[in-house]
């Protein structure tokens, strides 16, 4: 698989379970960034039980990421659908097809290299439910994860799982040519092993004197596993505590240190959005989360444009580095 | 929206052992039964027994009340919780040969923190995860805003209504100014959900 495009286009909702609301996350984070002047694609990743067009008020699709992915259409950017909100495409995803839903190597790797040439400054991924491994590429191929959950005990556990099931496959390809690591990966991801690993940080320390650049490689690859956390469906302040705990475990047991992003408020209405096959954030004037949803549109600007610091402390040169927030962020009301 | 780190509280050391004692129907004695923890809920706990040679007639204990005692190499009892039998099971090939399910009557909290420390199959990480989570559920959070103004209004009606009935004429203004005050925030509670319900609507 290629190396990551670029940090700061693609990026991708994932959280393992499903209901949680990724594909209305998906949809009122590409309204808030289009609101703030930017131009967006949505791509419904969910090959298999797609359903963004249909939030989008899209009810017959005309061409969907099935006909890429089976060569029907020879371009991606061919698949993009005009939406009702300006500054938004839209590629659905596939639903009718059992292959579409399990796309080859290849097909990865062919619809990877070209939504680096989408003609968006951002494209947002909304991946479908569930660990499996094309979930788990297309999540961690993207320069910005976000992890998203609920407060729910369930939600909770899939998004620890999820994100756990990811860094494990982007680690176990990393070192794909080195057994041992791999060895030790998996004995210390089972519980019950009898193993003295059940932590990475165990697995650093075991590197840390005995083989100094096996620890260096383990620490560029976590330090490169970069992720957001964002809860969803928030109705009460005990709920904000949910990313907190996802974040403590994140640290003390995976060593990747996550950014908790923001919150999305419970929104009653946006059931009768649903109901009515129109975007959420058109159907209210004052939709409570498309709040959070602004807030967290203005942040993912910020970090897809500041440098990072690098995981040997150096900072991470980025092509915009020069550029001050107040350019980035162009508001049309401002401009 | 800060990002601190939780930790759970301290867990206790694993040398500990976990004895049922099951009331005998003809000895005096409770048959005493050395046991491991295999699961555990919220309101019961799945055992296997460690040792089952010599235990008869394994089903009749089924429905008993029992005794789960937990205690360290000194010696020192850690727990001390009384249950009932609510299934007992003999093992199939490749599983423990005796089991059992208790139903435990609203164990305490620090009980069944004692007792998830002893899960031996149970992956780190996944503890890690619960232990924060049961550690979250225990910070009481704030008082919602229409709650304060609610209680604050309460206090503001009593203590208008007693100015203004046994103050002086002076207090009497000053006694329907509170009442007045603590009327609105009364109503500010009453009026809450059906605020609530006509935003959502929009």
């Amino acid at each position: 698989m290629p190396t990551n495009l670029s940090r700061t286009k693609l990026w991708s909702i994932g959280g393992g379970k499903g209901g949680i609301g990724k594909s209305l996350v998906t949809l009122g984070l590409g309204v808030a960034l289009a609101r703030l002047g930017k131009k967006v694609i949505l791509i419904d990743g969910d090959l298999g039980g797609a359903n963004l067009h249909t939030l989008m008020g899209v009810r017959y699709p005309h061409v969907t990421l099935e006909h890429f992915l089976t060569k029907k259409v020879t371009r991606l950017e061919d698949t993009i659908i005009e939406t009702a909100v300006e500054g938004i495409g839209l590629i659905c995803g596939a639903d009718d097809l059992m292959g579409a839903a399990n796309p080859t190597f290849a097909q990865k790797i062919r619809l990877l290299r070209q939504i680096e040439e989408l003609p968006a400054q951002y494209v947002l991924f909304d991946q479908g439910a569930g660990t499996s491994f094309n979930t788990l590429d297309f999540f961690n191929f993207s320069g910005g994860k976000i992890a998203l959950f609920t407060s729910q005990t369930t939600s909770l556990q899939n998004a620890y799982g999820f994100i756990k099931s990811a860094l494990y496959r982007k680690l176990s390809r990393d070192f794909a040519k080195d057994d041992e690591v791999l060895q030790l990966f998996y004995q210390g991801g089972e519980g019950g092993t009898g193993n003295n690993f059940s932590t990475i940080q165990d697995l650093l320390d075991h590197f840390k004197d005995a083989k100094p650049d096996k620890h260096a490689r383990l620490t560029r690859a976590l330090w490169d596993f970069h992720l957001f956390l964002v809860v969803n469906m928030v109705k009460s302040n005990a709920d904000l505590k949910a990313p907190e705990i996802i974040n403590s475990v994140c640290r003390d047991f995976l060593n990747i240190q996550p950014d908790i992003m923001g919150h999305v408020l419970f929104d009653a209405g946006i059931e009768a959005a649903i109901g009515q096959m129109v975007p959420f954030p058109l159907h209210q004037k004052k939709s409570k989360a498309m709040v959070g949803l602004d807030q967290i549109a203005l942040k993912l600007v910020k970090h897809s444009r500041l440098p990072r610091v690098a995981w040997n402390g150096a900072r991470e040169a980025s092509e915009e580095e020069a550029l001050p927030l107040d350019t980035i962020i162009a508001h049309p009301s401002r401009s | 929206m800060t990002s601190g780190h939780i930790q759970p509280e301290a867990a206790t050391n694993g040398s500990s052992s976990l004895m049922l004692e099951v009331a005998g129907q003809q000895k005096p004695a409770p048959l005493r039964i050395p046991v491991l923890i295999q699961n555990l809920s919220m309101g019961g706990v799945t055992l296997t027994v460690t040792n089952p040679w010599g235990i008869a007639d394994w089903d009749r204990y089924r429905g008993k009340d029992c005794v789960l005692r937990m205690e360290e190499s000194g010696g020192q009892e850690l727990i001390n919780i009384k249950a009932q039998i609510a299934w007992t099971k003999f093992g199939g090939a490749g599983q423990p040969a005796l089991s059992l399910g208790l139903k435990m009557v609203k164990p305490p909290e620090a009980v069944l923190r004692q007792l998830s420390n002893l899960l031996t199959h149970t992956s780190q990480d996944i503890k890690g995860l619960w232990d924060r989570y049961d550690q979250v559920q225990k910070i009481p959070g704030p008082m919602p805003l229409v709650n304060r103004c609610y209680i604050a209004g309460l206090v503001l009606l009593v203590g208008g209504l007693v100015l203004q009935f046994t103050g002086s004429p002076a207090y009497k203004i000053c006694g329907w100014v509170l009442w007045l005050l603590g009327t609105l925030g009364i109503a500010a509670k009453i009026i809450q959900p059906f605020w609530q319900k006509q935003v959502s609507s929009e």
